[in-house]
C-alpha cells in the first residue's frame, strides 16, 4: 500500500488544479491569496491564530515565544503566586493517600515559605509594571525612542519651508565663511541658491521622499535625520546653520539637545538661523501638528535658550503681523490703555504665523 | 596504509548522524581504507561498533588481536572496535592517517581531535543555534554554543570540510573553512523498504477507517522543530477543512520541558485524541507510519539536511514544510526541477493548514508532487552518495604528501 492509494480526505477549500506543469510556488501564492481572502471576509478571524499563540505561550518558558515586555510582565503576573496545593493523585494504590498526608504534615512549613515567595513575586511584578509605565513616559518624551511616535512621524506630509523668510535667511548667510548646513532641506532649493552665491552649502533631510524631488542632480543633499547628523559633526565645523522643520516637531528633550549641538558645531562667529511656525498660529496641517512628537517653541523661548548659551546678536523677527487691530488715534491716558488692550487682543486673534530667530555663535 | 578514523560525540543506529557515520565507515572499508569509529557515547545496539574516543592511539596488541577476531566474525559489516584492516600502531602515520570529526554539537571529542597531530577532516551536520534551546533547556543551549565555538576553532586546522548541504557549506565558508564540499548524508534506502510492522499498520488503518487525514511528522521533539506550530495548524485544519484529521509525531524527545509544554498545549486544545506523540519507534513501525500517512508535515525552523523528508519522498508521501534552513534544498529547490514539497512561511498556521488541505484534496497536484518527490529522493541513492564520498577520498589521498 502506498500513500497515493488512499482515498484522500475531502478538502473544504480547494478544488482540483489543472497542472500542465508543477508550479508549487504558484500554488503557494494561490493559498496565500485564499488565506488573505478568508481574513478579509472574517472567515478566519485574527483572534483565532492569536489565541493559539497565546495559549501555547502559557505553557512555554519566558522568552520562548517572544520578548514583548507586556507579554513577559503578564506572564510574570500569572505565575507569581506559589501554589501550596500540590497534586496528590497517583495510579499506585495508597500512594495518593501518602501524598495527601505528607501535604498536610508539611503545609504549616511550606505555607510560611510560599507566602514570602509569593509576596516577593507580587512586589517584583508591581515594580516591573511601574517601571514599564515610567519607561513608556520616557520613550514618549525622547526623540526616536518610542516606535509609536516615530511611526506617526510619517504624517509629515510637506517638506520644511523657509517661506516667507527665504530672502531674510539668504541675506543673513550670504557673507558667512565656512560650510553652511541647511537642516531639513526639502528639495534643496535653498541649498542651490546658496551654492549659486558661491557658498559651500549642503543639506540634510530625514525624509527620503523630499530629497527625491531635489531640484537638480549634484546638489549635496544627504538623507539624514537632523539631530543624528548634528551628533556626528565635529565641534566648530560649520560657518552657518539653518534649522527649520525639526524645530517644529521635536519633543522638548530633543529640542534642547538640538540647540546644544548647534552651539557645539558652529565655529566662533558663525551664524545660526532658526525658522519656525509660531505655536499660536493655526498649523498648516492639523494631522501633522497633532501627531508630531513635539510642538514649536515660542520665539521668546528660543531667545532665552540662545542667550543662556552665550550666543550674541540674538534677534527675533515675526511674520504675519499686518492683520492686527488698528490703534485708536490720540495720546490720552484712556487711549493708551485702550490701545494696549487692543494690541493684546490683536496678538491673540492674529498671532504671527511664523518667526525667524538668528544669532551669532560666540566662543567664551 | 591509509586510514581515516571517525570521531563522533554520540553513536546511535536510529540517529541520522550515527547511521551516516556507519555508512561512511562501510564505504571506506570497501575502498580498503582503515577506519574505526571513536565515540564519547554509544547506544547498546552499536556499542561493539565503536571504541571510546580516548583510546585512540593507545590500543594494545591484545586489544587489536581481540578486535581482529571480532572483525573476522562480522564479515557483512566489518565494524568492530578497530576495524578489520587496521595494522598501524598507537602513533598513526600523520601522512596517511586522517581524523574525521562528525560535528553536530559541542563535545570534548572535538577538543581531543584538535589536540591530535594527525590532519583533520570535518563532516558538518549543522549545529542548532542555541537560541532555540536557551529558554527550554539552558544546558543544551550551552552545549550547542560550545559546538559553534569548537567549529570555529576547527576551521584553521581542517584540511577538508564536508557538509550535508549547501546550506551547511555556506556556514562553514563563513567561518573561514578553506576546502569544503557537499556530501549529503548517506542514506541506505534499503532500510526504508523493509516490511512494515503489521500491528502498527492495522492500528493506523483502524484510525483511518474512522475518517480524516493523517498528518505525519518524523523527528525529535525539540523546540527548533516546532511541533507546536504543527499542532496549531492541525487545530485550524480541523476547524476549517477536516474535523477528523490526526497528527502523528514520531521521534524521541530532545527537551523534556518542550515535550511537557507540547502535551499541555495539545490537552488544552482538546486534541489529545487527534495528536499522537508516538515517541521513538523501530524501523518497521516507522515504515508503517510512512505508508499510512497522507502528508508529511514539518514546521522545523532549522535543519542542516532532513532525512525524514527524503524518507517521505521515497515512500511517495507528499511534503508540506516551512521554508527554512536546508529544508527547501533537501526537497530539491535549486536542482532545476524545483522543490518537491509545498513550502510556506514560518508561523503561519492558517496557511500551513490550507497547504495541507490542497495537497490532500487535489489529486493531480498530489500525484505530481509524489512523482517529483520520488525523483528527488533518487538523488540521495546510496550508490550516488557513496560514489561522491569515494571521489572526495580519492582526491584527498592523491593530494596527500608522500
Amino acid at each position: 500500500m502506498t500513500a497515493t492509494e488512499h482515498s484522500p480526505a475531502a478538502s473544504g477549500s480547494s478544488g482540483p488544479s489543472e497542472l500542465p506543469s508543477l508550479d508549487l510556488a504558484r500554488v503557494v501564492a494561490e493559498l496565500e491569496d485564499e488565506v488573505a481572502r478568508k481574513r478579509a471576509t472574517g472567515e478566519l478571524p485574527p483572534a483565532v491564530e492569536r489565541d493559539l499563540d497565546l495559549l501555547f505561550a502559557r505553557f512555554a518558558p519566558a522568552g520562548a515565544t517572544g520578548t514583548d515586555f507586556d507579554a513577559l510582565v503578564a506572564r510574570a503576573d500569572s505565575s507569581w503566586f506559589v501554589d501550596l496545593d500540590v497534586p496528590t493523585a497517583s495510579n499506585l494504590p495508597g500512594v495518593g493517600l501518602v501524598k495527601r498526608v505528607l501535604r498536610k504534615l508539611m503545609a504549616w512549613y511550606l505555607r510560611f515559605v510560599t507566602q514570602q515567595v509569593s509576596a516577593f513575586g507580587h512586589t517584583v511584578v508591581e515594580a516591573l509594571r511601574t517601571l514599564g509605565r515610567r519607561v513608556d513616559r520616557l520613550e514618549g518624551a525622547t526623540p526616536g525612542a518610542s516606535p509609536l511616535v516615530s511611526a506617526e512621524d510619517r504624517h509629515r506630509q510637506r517638506p520644511s519651508s523657509l517661506d516667507p523668510w527665504t530672502d531674510d535667511v539668504h541675506a543673513l548667510l550670504v557673507n558667512v565663511t565656512g560650510r553652511v548646513l541647511h537642516a531639513d532641506a526639502g528639495d534643496g532649493s535653498f541649498v542651490e541658491r546658496l551654492e549659486s552665491d558661491g557658498l559651500d552649502a549642503y543639506g540634510v533631510d530625514g525624509c527620503h521622499g523630499h530629497l527625491a524631488t531635489a531640484r537638480r542632480p549634484g546638489l549635496d543633499l544627504r538623507p539624514d535625520d537632523t539631530a543624528e547628523h548634528l551628533r556626528r559633526l565635529g565641534d566648530g565645523v560649520l560657518g552657518g546653520l539653518v534649522l527649520c522643520g525639526a524645530v517644529e516637531r521635536l519633543p522638548l528633550g530633543g529640542l534642547l539637545e538640538l540647540v546644544d549641538r548647534a552651539e557645539a558645531v558652529l565655529a566662533d562667529g558663525a551664524r545660526l538661523v532658526i525658522v519656525s511656525e509660531h505655536p499660536a498660529a493655526v498649523p498648516r496641517s492639523v494631522v501633522e501638528a497633532d501627531l508630531a512628537p513635539g510642538r514649536p517653541l515660542h520665539p521668546e523661548t528660543w531667545q532665552h535658550l540662545l542667550d543662556a548659551r552665550g550666543f550674541r546678536e540674538v534677534e527675533v523677527r515675526l511674520a504675519g503681523l499686518d492683520g492686527g487691530l488698528a490703534s485708536v488715534p490720540g495720546t490720552g491716558e484712556a487711549n493708551t490703555i485702550l490701545n494696549a488692550n487692543l494690541a493684546r487682543l490683536g496678538s491673540m486673534l492674529f498671532p504671527p504665523s511664523s518667526f525667524l530667530v538668528t544669532a551669532v555663535r560666540a566662543r567664551w | 596504509m591509509v586510514a581515516i578514523h571517525q570521531f563522533v560525540p554520540s553513536l546511535a543506529s536510529r540517529d541520522a548522524i550515527g547511521h551516516h557515520t556507519l555508512q561512511v565507515q562501510r564505504v571506506l572499508h570497501d575502498m580498503g581504507i582503515d577506519s574505526t569509529i571513536y565515540a564519547s557515547e554509544s547506544q547498546p545496539e552499536v556499542r561493539r561498533r565503536c571504541a571510546p574516543y580516548r583510546t585512540f592511539g593507545r590500543e594494545t596488541a591484545t586489544m587489536r588481536a581481540t578486535v581482529s577476531a571480532l572483525a573476522r566474525s562480522a564479515r557483512s559489516r566489518p565494524s568492530t572496535w578497530f576495524g578489520p584492516a587496521r595494522s598501524g600502531g598507537a602513533a598513526a602515520d600523520p601522512g596517511h592517517t586522517w581524523l574525521l570529526y562528525q560535528g553536530s554539537t559541542g563535545s570534548p571529542v572535538a577538543g581531543f581531535v584538535m589536540a591530535r597531530p594527525e590532519p583533520k577532516l570535518l563532516d558538518y551536520h549543522n549545529i542548532t543555534p542555541d537560541l532555540f534551546f536557551a529558554p527550554w533547556e539552558p544546558h543544551v543551549a550551552a552545549e550547542l554554543a560550545l559546538g559553534r565555538r569548537q567549529l570555529a576553532e576547527l576551521a584553521p586546522v581542517t584540511e577538508l570540510a564536508l557538509a550535508d548541504s549547501a546550506f551547511n557549506e555556506a556556514e562553514l565558508t563563513a567561518l573561514g573553512f578553506g576546502a569544503t564540499a557537499v556530501l549529503p548524508i548517506i542514506i541506505d534506502t534499503d532500510d526504508f523498504d523493509i516490511e512494515p510492522d503489521p500491528a502498527t499498520l492495522r492500528r493506523l488503518e483502524r484510525a483511518r477507517d474512522r475518517g480524516g487525514a493523517d498528518w505525519l511528522f518524523v523527528g525529535r521533539i525539540s523546540p527548533h522543530k516546532g511541533q507546536h506550530e504543527l499542532v496549531k495548524a492541525l487545530a485550524l485544519y480541523r476547524r476549517d477543512h477536516d474535523p477528523l484529521a490526526r497528527l502523528y509525531l514520531v521521534g524521541g524527545s530532545s527537551s523534556h520541558s518542550y515535550l511537557s509544554a507540547l502535551e499541555a498545549f495539545v490537552a488544552d486544545l482538546g486534541l489529545t485524541s487527534a495528536v499522537d506523540i508516538v515517541g521513538s519507534v523501530p524501523p518497521a513501525e516507522l515504515c508503517a507510519y510512512y505508508l499510512s500517512a497522507d502528508v508529511l508535515t514539518s514546521a522545523s525552523r532549522h535543519e542542516g539536511f532532513g532525512v525524514p523528508l527524503v524518507e517521505a519522498m521515497h515512500h511517495g508521501v507528499p511534503v508540506v514544510a516551512v521554508d527554512a534552513a536546508a529544508v527547501p534544498e533537501t526537497l530539491g529547490r535549486g536542482t532545476g526541477r524545483g522543490a518537491a514539497g509545498l513550502l510556506v512561511g514560518p508561523e503561519q498556521p492558517a496557511l500551513f493548514a490550507a497547504a495541507v488541505a490542497r495537497v490532500v484534496g487535489d489529486a493531480p497536484l498530489r500525484t505530481a508532487m509524489v512523482e517529483r518527490g520520488r525523483d528527488r529522493a533518487a538523488d540521495f541513492a546510496p550508490a550516488l552518495t557513496s560514489a561522491l564520498l569515494r571521489t572526495l577520498v580519492d582526491d584527498l589521498v592523491a593530494g596527500a604528501p608522500g
